[in-house]
Protein backbone atom coordinates (compact mmCIF):
# COMPACT_ATOMS: atom_id res chain seq x y z
CA UNK A 1 0.00 0.00 0.00
CA UNK A 2 1.07 3.05 -0.81
CA UNK A 3 0.63 6.57 1.32
CA UNK A 4 2.66 9.85 1.01
CA UNK A 5 3.02 11.75 4.36
CA UNK A 6 1.35 15.11 4.09
CA UNK A 7 0.79 18.44 6.26
CA UNK A 8 -1.50 17.80 9.58
CA UNK A 9 -5.18 17.62 8.89
CA UNK A 10 -6.74 20.71 10.52
CA UNK A 11 -8.69 19.04 13.47
CA UNK A 12 -11.75 20.51 15.14
CA UNK A 13 -11.79 21.94 18.28
CA UNK A 14 -14.14 19.93 19.92
CA UNK A 15 -11.59 17.51 21.58
CA UNK A 16 -8.74 17.62 20.71
CA UNK A 17 -6.03 19.65 22.76
CA UNK A 18 -3.18 21.87 20.56
CA UNK A 19 -0.07 19.12 20.11
CA UNK A 20 3.11 20.82 21.45
CA UNK A 21 4.70 18.22 19.42
CA UNK A 22 5.15 16.33 16.15
CA UNK A 23 2.72 15.11 14.15
CA UNK A 24 2.68 12.43 11.69
CA UNK A 25 -0.32 12.67 8.99
CA UNK A 26 -0.57 10.75 6.14
CA UNK A 27 -3.99 10.10 3.52
CA UNK A 28 -4.48 6.91 2.30
CA UNK A 29 -7.24 5.21 -0.13
CA UNK A 30 -9.61 2.56 1.73
CA UNK A 31 -10.70 1.31 -1.95
CA UNK A 32 -10.21 2.97 -5.79
CA UNK A 33 -11.96 5.59 -6.80
CA UNK A 34 -15.69 6.19 -7.10
CA UNK A 35 -18.46 6.42 -9.79
CA UNK A 36 -21.61 8.29 -9.83
CA UNK A 37 -24.31 7.95 -12.34
CA UNK A 38 -27.95 8.26 -12.58
CA UNK A 39 -30.43 10.50 -13.43
CA UNK A 40 -31.54 13.43 -10.82
CA UNK A 41 -34.86 12.62 -9.44
CA UNK A 42 -37.88 15.41 -10.65
CA UNK A 43 -39.27 15.88 -7.34
CA UNK A 44 -35.85 17.46 -5.77
CA UNK A 45 -36.74 20.86 -6.36
CA UNK A 46 -40.26 20.20 -4.75
CA UNK A 47 -38.95 18.51 -1.70
CA UNK A 48 -39.85 20.41 1.88
CA UNK A 49 -38.81 20.08 5.52
CA UNK A 50 -41.24 17.74 7.01
CA UNK A 51 -43.78 18.88 9.79
CA UNK A 52 -42.15 19.08 12.47
CA UNK A 53 -44.12 19.03 16.19
CA UNK A 54 -40.97 20.87 17.96
CA UNK A 55 -41.53 23.97 15.71
CA UNK A 56 -45.02 24.77 17.59
CA UNK A 57 -44.99 23.00 20.83
CA UNK A 58 -41.08 23.99 21.78
CA UNK A 59 -40.09 27.56 21.83
CA UNK A 60 -36.83 27.39 23.55
CA UNK A 61 -35.27 23.96 23.08
CA UNK A 62 -32.15 24.40 25.33
CA UNK A 63 -34.46 25.13 28.27
CA UNK A 64 -37.37 22.76 27.55
CA UNK A 65 -37.46 19.59 29.52
CA UNK A 66 -40.20 16.93 29.42
CA UNK A 67 -41.81 15.31 32.78
CA UNK A 68 -44.08 12.24 33.01
CA UNK A 69 -47.29 12.72 34.41
CA UNK A 70 -47.84 10.29 37.53
CA UNK A 71 -50.12 12.34 39.77
CA UNK A 72 -53.86 13.35 39.18
CA UNK A 73 -53.82 16.76 40.97
CA UNK A 74 -54.38 18.51 37.90
CA UNK A 75 -57.16 16.23 35.92
CA UNK A 76 -59.55 18.97 36.58
CA UNK A 77 -57.44 20.74 33.55
CA UNK A 78 -57.50 17.47 31.46
CA UNK A 79 -53.99 16.37 32.61
CA UNK A 80 -54.01 13.01 33.48
CA UNK A 81 -51.47 10.49 34.99
CA UNK A 82 -49.37 9.15 32.69
CA UNK A 83 -49.33 12.29 30.14
CA UNK A 84 -46.26 14.18 28.94
CA UNK A 85 -45.70 17.31 30.02
CA UNK A 86 -43.23 20.10 28.36
CA UNK A 87 -41.81 22.52 30.22
CA UNK A 88 -40.07 25.81 29.79
CA UNK A 89 -37.46 27.04 32.11
CA UNK A 90 -36.75 30.30 30.33
CA UNK A 91 -40.20 31.50 31.24
CA UNK A 92 -41.12 33.76 33.36
CA UNK A 93 -44.17 32.64 34.94
CA UNK A 94 -47.57 34.31 35.15
CA UNK A 95 -50.85 34.47 37.59
CA UNK A 96 -52.52 31.58 35.68
CA UNK A 97 -49.59 29.80 34.56
CA UNK A 98 -49.51 25.73 35.53
CA UNK A 99 -46.05 25.33 36.75
CA UNK A 100 -44.05 22.68 37.56
CA UNK A 101 -43.19 23.51 41.88
CA UNK A 102 -40.65 21.83 43.63
CA UNK A 103 -42.61 21.75 47.07
CA UNK A 104 -40.77 20.13 50.11
CA UNK A 105 -38.21 18.84 47.22
CA UNK A 106 -41.32 17.11 45.33
CA UNK A 107 -41.76 17.89 41.60
CA UNK A 108 -45.20 18.23 41.64
CA UNK A 109 -47.52 20.51 38.76
CA UNK A 110 -49.92 23.20 40.45
CA UNK A 111 -51.53 26.50 39.03
CA UNK A 112 -49.83 29.75 39.91
CA UNK A 113 -52.37 32.31 40.79
CA UNK A 114 -51.31 36.10 41.88
CA UNK A 115 -53.00 38.14 43.79
CA UNK A 116 -51.61 41.27 45.24
CA UNK A 117 -48.16 40.38 45.44
CA UNK A 118 -49.04 36.95 47.05
CA UNK A 119 -47.82 33.49 45.14
CA UNK A 120 -50.60 31.05 45.55
CA UNK A 121 -50.21 27.46 44.30
CA UNK A 122 -53.37 25.26 43.96
CA UNK A 123 -54.61 21.85 42.50
CA UNK A 124 -56.94 21.55 39.53
CA UNK A 125 -59.04 18.65 41.04
CA UNK A 126 -62.12 19.08 42.97
CA UNK A 127 -61.97 16.12 45.09
CA UNK A 128 -58.19 17.28 46.61
CA UNK A 129 -58.54 19.88 48.97
CA UNK A 130 -56.94 23.39 47.57
CA UNK A 131 -53.12 23.09 48.11
CA UNK A 132 -51.97 25.18 50.93
CA UNK A 133 -48.65 26.12 51.85
CA UNK A 134 -48.30 25.67 55.44
CA UNK A 135 -45.35 27.80 57.15
CA UNK A 136 -41.78 26.74 56.68
CA UNK A 137 -42.58 24.82 53.19
CA UNK A 138 -40.04 25.23 50.72
CA UNK A 139 -41.35 25.80 47.62
CA UNK A 140 -39.44 26.69 44.48
CA UNK A 141 -40.49 26.91 40.77
CA UNK A 142 -38.48 24.60 38.11
CA UNK A 143 -40.50 25.88 35.37
CA UNK A 144 -43.75 27.06 33.16
CA UNK A 145 -45.83 23.98 31.55
CA UNK A 146 -46.48 25.02 28.10
CA UNK A 147 -48.33 21.89 26.91
CA UNK A 148 -49.24 18.82 27.27
CA UNK A 149 -48.91 15.21 25.67
CA UNK A 150 -51.29 12.63 25.69
CA UNK A 151 -50.74 9.25 23.33
CA UNK A 152 -54.36 8.08 22.59
CA UNK A 153 -53.65 4.97 20.24
CA UNK A 154 -50.22 3.17 19.25
CA UNK B 1 -6.25 43.23 24.30
CA UNK B 2 -7.91 39.86 23.87
CA UNK B 3 -10.27 38.74 25.99
CA UNK B 4 -11.32 35.25 27.08
CA UNK B 5 -14.01 33.81 29.38
CA UNK B 6 -14.00 30.36 30.52
CA UNK B 7 -16.85 29.27 32.10
CA UNK B 8 -17.65 26.00 33.89
CA UNK B 9 -20.48 23.71 35.86
CA UNK B 10 -19.80 23.52 39.60
CA UNK B 11 -19.76 19.59 40.30
CA UNK B 12 -20.92 19.25 36.76
CA UNK B 13 -22.20 15.39 37.12
CA UNK B 14 -23.45 15.99 40.27
CA UNK B 15 -25.25 18.92 39.46
CA UNK B 16 -26.90 17.15 36.72
CA UNK B 17 -28.46 15.15 38.85
CA UNK B 18 -29.41 17.20 41.14
CA UNK B 19 -31.74 19.42 38.76
CA UNK B 20 -34.03 16.54 38.17
CA UNK B 21 -33.90 15.20 41.69
CA UNK B 22 -34.60 17.94 43.86
CA UNK B 23 -34.79 16.20 47.00
CA UNK B 24 -30.57 15.83 46.39
CA UNK B 25 -29.92 19.54 47.14
CA UNK B 26 -29.95 18.92 50.55
CA UNK B 27 -27.30 16.19 50.56
CA UNK B 28 -23.87 15.80 49.77
CA UNK B 29 -23.78 13.78 46.11
CA UNK B 30 -20.75 11.87 44.60
CA UNK B 31 -20.51 10.76 40.73
CA UNK B 32 -18.37 7.68 40.13
CA UNK B 33 -15.95 6.82 37.10
CA UNK B 34 -16.93 4.18 34.78
CA UNK B 35 -16.96 0.53 36.52
CA UNK B 36 -18.02 2.59 39.57
CA UNK B 37 -14.55 2.55 40.94
CA UNK B 38 -13.64 6.13 42.35
CA UNK B 39 -15.47 9.57 42.68
CA UNK B 40 -14.93 11.57 40.24
CA UNK B 41 -17.56 14.70 41.03
CA UNK B 42 -18.43 15.67 44.71
CA UNK B 43 -20.67 18.62 45.28
CA UNK B 44 -19.29 21.07 48.14
CA UNK B 45 -20.96 19.04 50.98
CA UNK B 46 -19.21 15.68 49.62
CA UNK B 47 -15.65 17.70 49.18
CA UNK B 48 -16.35 19.01 53.04
CA UNK B 49 -16.64 15.53 54.28
CA UNK B 50 -13.45 15.06 53.36
CA UNK B 51 -13.62 12.93 49.85
CA UNK B 52 -11.61 13.34 47.36
CA UNK B 53 -11.11 13.67 44.05
CA UNK B 54 -10.59 9.99 42.11
CA UNK B 55 -11.08 8.27 45.67
CA UNK B 56 -11.78 4.78 45.29
CA UNK B 57 -15.18 3.94 46.49
CA UNK B 58 -14.23 0.80 48.70
CA UNK B 59 -12.56 3.54 50.59
CA UNK B 60 -15.23 5.38 51.23
CA UNK B 61 -18.46 3.35 51.31
CA UNK B 62 -18.54 3.31 55.40
CA UNK B 63 -18.47 7.31 55.28
CA UNK B 64 -21.18 7.65 52.51
CA UNK B 65 -23.50 5.44 54.29
CA UNK B 66 -23.21 7.07 58.02
CA UNK B 67 -23.50 10.74 56.31
CA UNK B 68 -26.41 10.20 53.30
CA UNK B 69 -24.29 10.71 50.59
CA UNK B 70 -26.50 10.14 47.76
CA UNK B 71 -23.70 8.19 45.01
CA UNK B 72 -24.21 7.54 41.19
CA UNK B 73 -23.03 5.82 38.55
CA UNK B 74 -21.93 8.18 35.41
CA UNK B 75 -24.75 8.54 33.30
CA UNK B 76 -22.77 10.40 30.29
CA UNK B 77 -26.27 10.66 28.10
CA UNK B 78 -27.77 13.24 31.18
CA UNK B 79 -24.20 15.24 31.04
CA UNK B 80 -23.48 15.14 27.83
CA UNK B 81 -26.87 16.40 26.84
CA UNK B 82 -26.96 18.98 29.73
CA UNK B 83 -23.94 20.35 28.53
CA UNK B 84 -24.79 20.12 25.10
CA UNK B 85 -27.54 22.48 26.50
CA UNK B 86 -25.19 24.85 28.46
CA UNK B 87 -22.84 25.66 25.42
CA UNK B 88 -26.27 26.26 23.75
CA UNK B 89 -26.56 29.37 26.00
CA UNK B 90 -23.49 29.99 26.52
CA UNK B 91 -23.20 30.37 22.04
CA UNK B 92 -26.26 33.33 22.62
CA UNK B 93 -23.67 35.32 24.54
CA UNK B 94 -20.64 35.19 22.26
CA UNK B 95 -20.78 32.69 19.06
CA UNK B 96 -16.69 32.58 19.24
CA UNK B 97 -16.51 29.30 21.51
CA UNK B 98 -14.25 26.47 22.08
CA UNK B 99 -15.77 23.66 23.97
CA UNK B 100 -12.85 22.24 25.79
CA UNK B 101 -14.44 19.91 27.88
CA UNK B 102 -17.96 18.57 28.95
CA UNK B 103 -18.13 20.90 31.41
CA UNK B 104 -15.74 23.87 30.78
CA UNK B 105 -15.97 26.23 27.52
CA UNK B 106 -14.07 28.99 26.50
CA UNK B 107 -15.71 32.09 24.81
CA UNK B 108 -13.82 34.58 23.23
CA UNK B 109 -15.34 38.20 23.97
CA UNK B 110 -12.31 40.31 22.64
CA UNK B 111 -14.84 42.43 20.13
CA UNK B 112 -17.79 42.13 21.63
CA UNK B 113 -19.14 45.58 23.00
CA UNK B 114 -19.79 45.01 26.49
CA UNK B 115 -19.30 47.94 28.80
CA UNK B 116 -19.39 46.10 32.06
CA UNK B 117 -17.94 42.72 31.61
CA UNK B 118 -18.52 41.60 35.12
CA UNK B 119 -22.29 42.47 34.51
CA UNK B 120 -22.59 40.15 31.05
CA UNK B 121 -20.60 37.38 32.65
CA UNK B 122 -23.74 37.15 36.09
CA UNK B 123 -26.23 37.80 32.91
CA UNK B 124 -24.26 35.01 31.60
CA UNK B 125 -24.23 32.62 34.71
CA UNK B 126 -27.76 33.33 35.70
CA UNK B 127 -29.48 32.37 32.15
CA UNK B 128 -27.38 29.09 32.26
CA UNK B 129 -28.64 28.32 35.93
CA UNK B 130 -32.81 29.49 34.97
CA UNK B 131 -32.26 27.82 30.88
CA UNK B 132 -30.62 24.41 32.33
CA UNK B 133 -30.79 24.04 36.06
CA UNK B 134 -26.85 24.16 36.13
CA UNK B 135 -24.95 26.58 38.31
CA UNK B 136 -21.62 27.48 37.23
CA UNK B 137 -18.28 30.24 37.65
CA UNK B 138 -17.04 32.54 35.01
CA UNK B 139 -13.44 33.68 34.74
CA UNK B 140 -12.32 36.42 32.47
CA UNK B 141 -8.48 37.22 31.10
CA UNK B 142 -6.70 38.12 28.55
CA UNK B 143 -5.27 34.76 28.10
CA UNK B 144 -6.52 30.66 28.35
CA UNK B 145 -4.37 30.54 31.12
CA UNK B 146 -5.17 33.56 33.33
CA UNK B 147 -9.19 32.98 32.30
CA UNK B 148 -8.67 29.21 33.89
CA UNK B 149 -6.74 31.14 37.02
CA UNK B 150 -10.06 34.07 37.23
CA UNK B 151 -12.41 31.30 36.98
CA UNK B 152 -11.11 28.84 39.80
CA UNK B 153 -10.69 32.12 41.68
CA UNK B 154 -14.44 33.05 41.04
CA UNK B 155 -15.03 29.91 42.69
CA UNK B 156 -14.94 31.15 45.98
CA UNK B 157 -16.55 34.48 45.61
CA UNK B 158 -20.27 34.26 46.09
CA UNK B 159 -21.07 36.01 42.71
CA UNK B 160 -18.97 33.49 40.39
CA UNK B 161 -17.67 35.59 38.55
CA UNK B 162 -14.49 37.17 38.40
CA UNK B 163 -12.95 39.49 36.19
CA UNK B 164 -8.72 39.35 35.77
CA UNK B 165 -8.49 42.38 32.91
CA UNK B 166 -7.14 44.99 35.30
CA UNK B 167 -3.70 44.16 35.92
CA UNK B 168 -3.74 45.19 39.27
CA UNK B 169 -6.41 42.94 40.12
CA UNK B 170 -4.55 40.37 38.59
CA UNK B 171 -1.38 40.82 40.70
CA UNK B 172 -3.31 41.02 43.69
CA UNK B 173 -4.89 37.47 43.12
CA UNK B 174 -2.01 35.79 41.74
CA UNK B 175 -0.15 36.69 44.78
CA UNK B 176 -2.06 34.32 46.98
CA UNK B 177 -2.92 31.66 44.48
CA UNK B 178 -1.29 28.03 44.85
CA UNK B 179 1.19 27.07 41.88
CA UNK B 180 -0.92 24.04 41.96
CA UNK B 181 -4.15 25.32 40.87
CA UNK B 182 -2.38 26.74 37.65
CA UNK B 183 -3.60 24.97 34.41
CA UNK B 184 -1.13 22.73 33.11
CA UNK B 185 1.10 22.33 36.34
CA UNK B 186 1.32 19.15 37.58
CA UNK B 187 2.06 17.46 41.11
CA UNK B 188 6.06 16.71 39.58
CA UNK B 189 6.26 20.15 38.04
CA UNK B 190 4.93 21.79 41.59
CA UNK B 191 7.93 19.73 43.56
CA UNK B 192 10.87 21.13 41.52
CA UNK B 193 8.98 24.48 41.90
CA UNK B 194 9.06 24.14 45.28
CA UNK B 195 12.67 23.48 45.78
CA UNK B 196 13.08 27.13 44.49
CA UNK B 197 10.56 28.48 46.55
CA UNK B 198 8.22 29.11 43.85
CA UNK B 199 4.62 28.53 45.74
CA UNK B 200 2.37 31.35 44.17
CA UNK B 201 1.35 32.21 40.68
CA UNK B 202 2.79 35.66 41.08
CA UNK B 203 5.84 34.23 41.42
CA UNK B 204 5.64 32.10 38.41
CA UNK B 205 4.95 35.01 36.15
CA UNK B 206 7.90 36.71 37.38
CA UNK B 207 9.98 33.69 36.39
CA UNK B 208 12.47 33.74 33.86
CA UNK B 209 10.87 32.10 30.58
CA UNK B 210 14.47 30.53 29.76
CA UNK B 211 14.35 28.72 33.54
CA UNK B 212 11.04 28.17 33.40
CA UNK B 213 11.32 25.88 29.89
CA UNK B 214 14.51 24.30 31.46
CA UNK B 215 11.82 23.11 34.38
CA UNK B 216 8.80 22.46 32.83
CA UNK B 217 9.98 22.09 29.19
CA UNK B 218 7.68 24.46 26.53
CA UNK B 219 4.53 23.97 28.36
CA UNK B 220 6.15 25.72 31.13
CA UNK B 221 7.44 28.67 29.32
CA UNK B 222 3.97 28.93 27.49
CA UNK B 223 2.65 29.37 31.21
CA UNK B 224 5.12 32.05 32.03
CA UNK B 225 3.73 34.24 29.35
CA UNK B 226 0.42 33.67 29.74
CA UNK B 227 0.40 34.72 33.13
CA UNK B 228 1.94 37.36 31.84
CA UNK B 229 -1.43 38.37 29.70
CA UNK B 230 0.65 37.45 26.52
CA UNK B 231 -1.49 34.70 24.72
CA UNK B 232 0.07 31.70 23.76
CA UNK B 233 -2.67 28.94 23.71
CA UNK B 234 -5.26 29.93 20.84
CA UNK B 235 -8.56 29.69 21.02
CA UNK B 236 -9.99 26.53 18.98
CA UNK B 237 -13.50 27.48 17.95
CA UNK B 238 -16.08 25.77 16.20
CA UNK B 239 -17.97 26.35 13.42
CA UNK B 240 -21.93 26.26 14.53
CA UNK B 241 -23.09 23.97 12.07
CA UNK B 242 -22.48 20.17 11.97
CA UNK B 243 -19.54 20.25 9.46
CA UNK B 244 -17.45 17.60 11.29
CA UNK B 245 -17.94 14.77 13.84
CA UNK B 246 -15.72 13.56 16.25
CA UNK B 247 -15.87 10.33 19.09
CA UNK B 248 -12.75 10.71 20.90
CA UNK B 249 -11.66 9.20 24.50
CA UNK B 250 -9.58 9.69 27.15
CA UNK B 251 -8.61 5.94 27.85
CA UNK B 252 -8.96 5.12 31.76
CA UNK B 253 -5.68 3.54 31.82
CA UNK B 254 -3.04 3.93 29.51
CA UNK B 255 -3.83 1.70 25.91
CA UNK B 256 0.13 0.02 25.27
CA UNK B 257 -0.50 -3.44 22.89
CA UNK B 258 -2.43 -2.87 19.54
CA UNK B 259 -5.24 -5.16 19.79
CA UNK B 260 -6.27 -3.20 22.49
CA UNK B 261 -6.35 0.22 20.46
CA UNK B 262 -7.79 -1.47 17.29
CA UNK B 263 -11.07 -2.99 19.58
CA UNK B 264 -10.58 0.95 21.08
CA UNK B 265 -11.08 2.64 17.77
CA UNK B 266 -13.56 0.10 16.32
CA UNK B 267 -15.84 1.33 19.28
CA UNK B 268 -15.61 4.53 18.06
CA UNK B 269 -16.02 3.98 14.15
CA UNK B 270 -19.25 2.47 15.59
CA UNK B 271 -20.16 5.09 17.22
CA UNK B 272 -19.24 7.54 14.71
CA UNK B 273 -22.01 5.65 12.29
CA UNK B 274 -24.29 5.99 14.97
CA UNK B 275 -24.06 9.71 14.84
CA UNK B 276 -24.21 10.54 11.57
CA UNK B 277 -26.62 7.71 10.65
CA UNK B 278 -28.82 9.99 12.96
CA UNK B 279 -28.10 13.21 12.22
CA UNK B 280 -28.88 11.52 7.92
CA UNK B 281 -25.42 12.33 6.78
CA UNK B 282 -22.25 10.58 5.98
CA UNK B 283 -18.70 10.93 5.19
CA UNK B 284 -16.03 9.88 2.64
CA UNK B 285 -12.67 10.22 4.97
CA UNK B 286 -11.82 9.17 8.28
CA UNK B 287 -8.84 10.64 10.58
CA UNK B 288 -7.69 8.19 12.95
CA UNK B 289 -5.55 9.89 15.66
CA UNK B 290 -3.70 8.22 18.70
CA UNK B 291 -1.87 10.24 22.05
CA UNK B 292 0.25 10.11 24.26
CA UNK B 293 -0.03 12.31 27.67
CA UNK B 294 1.74 15.71 27.02
CA UNK B 295 1.61 16.38 30.96
CA UNK B 296 3.88 13.01 31.64
CA UNK B 297 7.01 14.75 30.13
CA UNK B 298 9.14 11.85 31.41
CA UNK B 299 7.72 9.57 29.46
CA UNK B 300 8.39 8.81 24.75
CA UNK B 301 5.79 10.96 23.47
CA UNK B 302 4.05 10.34 20.40
CA UNK B 303 1.14 11.74 18.50
CA UNK B 304 0.26 10.46 15.01
CA UNK B 305 -2.53 10.95 12.98
CA UNK B 306 -3.65 9.27 9.51
CA UNK B 307 -6.77 10.31 7.04
CA UNK B 308 -7.94 6.84 4.86
CA UNK B 309 -10.37 8.28 2.46
CA UNK B 310 -13.31 5.84 1.72
CA UNK B 311 -14.46 5.60 -2.36
CA UNK B 312 -17.73 6.31 -1.79
CA UNK B 313 -19.50 8.79 1.63
CA UNK B 314 -21.07 6.26 4.10
CA UNK B 315 -22.74 5.47 7.49
CA UNK B 316 -22.20 2.37 7.50
CA UNK B 317 -20.09 1.44 10.63
CA UNK B 318 -18.66 -1.64 9.48
CA UNK B 319 -16.92 0.50 6.31
CA UNK B 320 -15.71 3.15 9.04
CA UNK B 321 -14.37 0.08 11.00
CA UNK B 322 -12.75 -1.46 8.03
CA UNK B 323 -11.11 2.08 7.43
CA UNK B 324 -10.26 2.93 10.99
CA UNK B 325 -8.67 -0.43 12.28
CA UNK B 326 -6.65 -0.02 8.43
CA UNK B 327 -5.11 3.72 9.86
CA UNK B 328 -4.25 1.69 13.07
CA UNK B 329 -2.13 -0.64 11.53
CA UNK B 330 0.06 1.69 9.40
CA UNK B 331 -0.38 3.86 12.79
CA UNK B 332 0.81 1.51 15.44
CA UNK B 333 4.15 1.31 17.16
CA UNK B 334 4.95 -0.04 20.23
CA UNK B 335 6.55 1.63 23.49
CA UNK B 336 4.50 4.24 24.10
CA UNK B 337 1.80 4.50 26.78
CA UNK B 338 -1.25 6.30 24.61
CA UNK B 339 -3.82 8.01 26.75
CA UNK B 340 -6.50 9.34 23.94
CA UNK B 341 -7.41 7.90 20.84
CA UNK B 342 -10.65 9.01 18.43
CA UNK B 343 -11.62 9.71 15.00
CA UNK B 344 -12.53 12.77 13.75
CA UNK B 345 -14.25 13.36 9.87
CA UNK B 346 -14.72 16.89 8.15
CA UNK B 347 -17.25 17.87 5.11
CA UNK B 348 -20.43 15.88 5.73
CA UNK B 349 -22.53 15.20 3.50
CA UNK B 350 -25.67 13.44 2.48
CA UNK B 351 -25.74 9.63 2.09
CA UNK B 352 -25.27 8.95 -1.61
CA UNK B 353 -28.66 7.99 -3.10
CA UNK B 354 -28.06 4.19 -3.98
CA UNK B 355 -28.10 3.89 -8.07
CA UNK B 356 -29.89 1.11 -9.25
CA UNK B 357 -27.97 0.35 -11.97
CA UNK B 358 -24.70 0.30 -10.31
CA UNK B 359 -23.31 -3.50 -9.29
CA UNK B 360 -22.33 -3.05 -6.25
CA UNK B 361 -26.31 -1.63 -4.85
CA UNK B 362 -27.17 -5.46 -3.51
CA UNK B 363 -24.42 -4.71 -0.91
CA UNK B 364 -25.15 -1.10 -0.04
CA UNK B 365 -29.08 -2.05 0.53
CA UNK B 366 -27.51 -4.90 2.32
CA UNK B 367 -25.63 -2.87 4.48
CA UNK B 368 -28.16 -0.52 5.09
CA UNK B 369 -30.67 -2.83 6.36
CA UNK B 370 -27.92 -3.92 9.14
CA UNK B 371 -27.14 -0.58 10.29
CA UNK B 372 -30.60 0.27 10.64
CA UNK B 373 -31.57 -3.41 12.52
CA UNK B 374 -28.64 -2.71 14.26
CA UNK B 375 -29.75 1.28 15.60
CA UNK B 376 -33.32 0.22 16.42
CA UNK B 377 -32.25 -2.45 18.64
CA UNK B 378 -29.41 0.23 20.15
CA UNK B 379 -32.06 2.39 20.98
CA UNK B 380 -34.90 -0.01 22.26
CA UNK B 381 -32.73 -1.76 24.75
CA UNK B 382 -29.38 0.42 25.29
CA UNK B 383 -26.50 0.97 23.65
CA UNK B 384 -24.46 -1.20 23.13
CA UNK B 385 -26.97 -4.33 22.92
CA UNK B 386 -26.04 -5.09 19.45
CA UNK B 387 -22.26 -4.43 18.53
CA UNK B 388 -20.13 -5.17 15.58
CA UNK B 389 -17.26 -8.00 16.84
CA UNK B 390 -14.90 -5.85 15.69
CA UNK B 391 -15.52 -3.87 18.93
CA UNK B 392 -15.53 -6.95 21.09
CA UNK B 393 -12.17 -8.68 21.86
CA UNK B 394 -10.03 -10.58 24.00
CA UNK B 395 -10.55 -10.62 27.78
CA UNK B 396 -8.38 -7.24 28.34
CA UNK B 397 -10.88 -5.45 26.22
CA UNK B 398 -14.10 -5.92 27.91
CA UNK B 399 -12.67 -4.95 31.14
CA UNK B 400 -10.77 -1.88 29.85
CA UNK B 401 -13.76 -0.47 27.92
CA UNK B 402 -17.16 -1.82 29.38
CA UNK B 403 -19.09 0.40 32.14
CA UNK B 404 -21.14 -0.41 35.01
CA UNK B 405 -24.10 1.73 35.63
CA UNK B 406 -25.04 -0.11 38.75
CA UNK B 407 -26.05 3.19 40.47
CA UNK B 408 -27.09 5.18 37.40
CA UNK B 409 -29.74 7.58 37.22
CA UNK B 410 -32.30 7.50 34.80
CA UNK B 411 -31.73 9.13 31.38
CA UNK B 412 -33.77 11.95 32.08
CA UNK B 413 -33.27 13.95 28.82
CA UNK B 414 -32.80 11.67 26.04
CA UNK B 415 -35.16 8.46 26.60
CA UNK B 416 -38.57 8.56 26.55
CA UNK B 417 -39.07 5.69 28.80
CA UNK B 418 -36.71 7.25 31.38
CA UNK B 419 -38.47 10.68 31.61
CA UNK B 420 -38.58 12.39 35.27
CA UNK B 421 -41.66 12.12 37.11
CA UNK B 422 -44.20 14.46 38.42
CA UNK B 423 -46.90 14.64 40.94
Amino acid sequence: MNFTPKKPTPFPALTVPTAVWSRISVRISLVGQSVHAGFPSPADDFIEDMIDLNQVLVANPTATFLWRVAGDCMIDVKIHPGDVVIVDRSLTPKHRSIVLAIIDGEPTLKRLNRRGGVMVLHNENAKLPPFLISEGTEVSIWGVVTATIRQLAK
Amino acid sequence: MTALALIDGNSFYCSCERVFDPKLEKRPVIVLSNNDGCAVARTAEAKALGIKMGQPMFQIRDLCRQNNVAVFSSNYALYGDMSRRMNSVYQGFSPDIEIYSIDESFLDITHLAIKDRTAWASDLRSTTRTWTGIPCCVGIGPTKTLAKLANKAAKKLPAGVLDLSDERTRAEVMATFPVGDVWGIGPASQEKLRHLGIEYAGQVRDMDPKLARQLMTVVGEKIVHELNGRPCIALETVALQRKGCAVTRSFGSRVTTKVEMEQAVAGYATRLGEKLRRHGLATDHVTVFMHTSRFNDDEPQRSVSMTVDIPEATNDSLTLIKAATRAVDQLWQSGFRYSKAGIITQDLVPPPIPQRALFDNLDHERAAKVMAAMDEANRRWGRATVVPAATLGGPAKSQTFSTKFEMRSPKFTTRWDELPECM
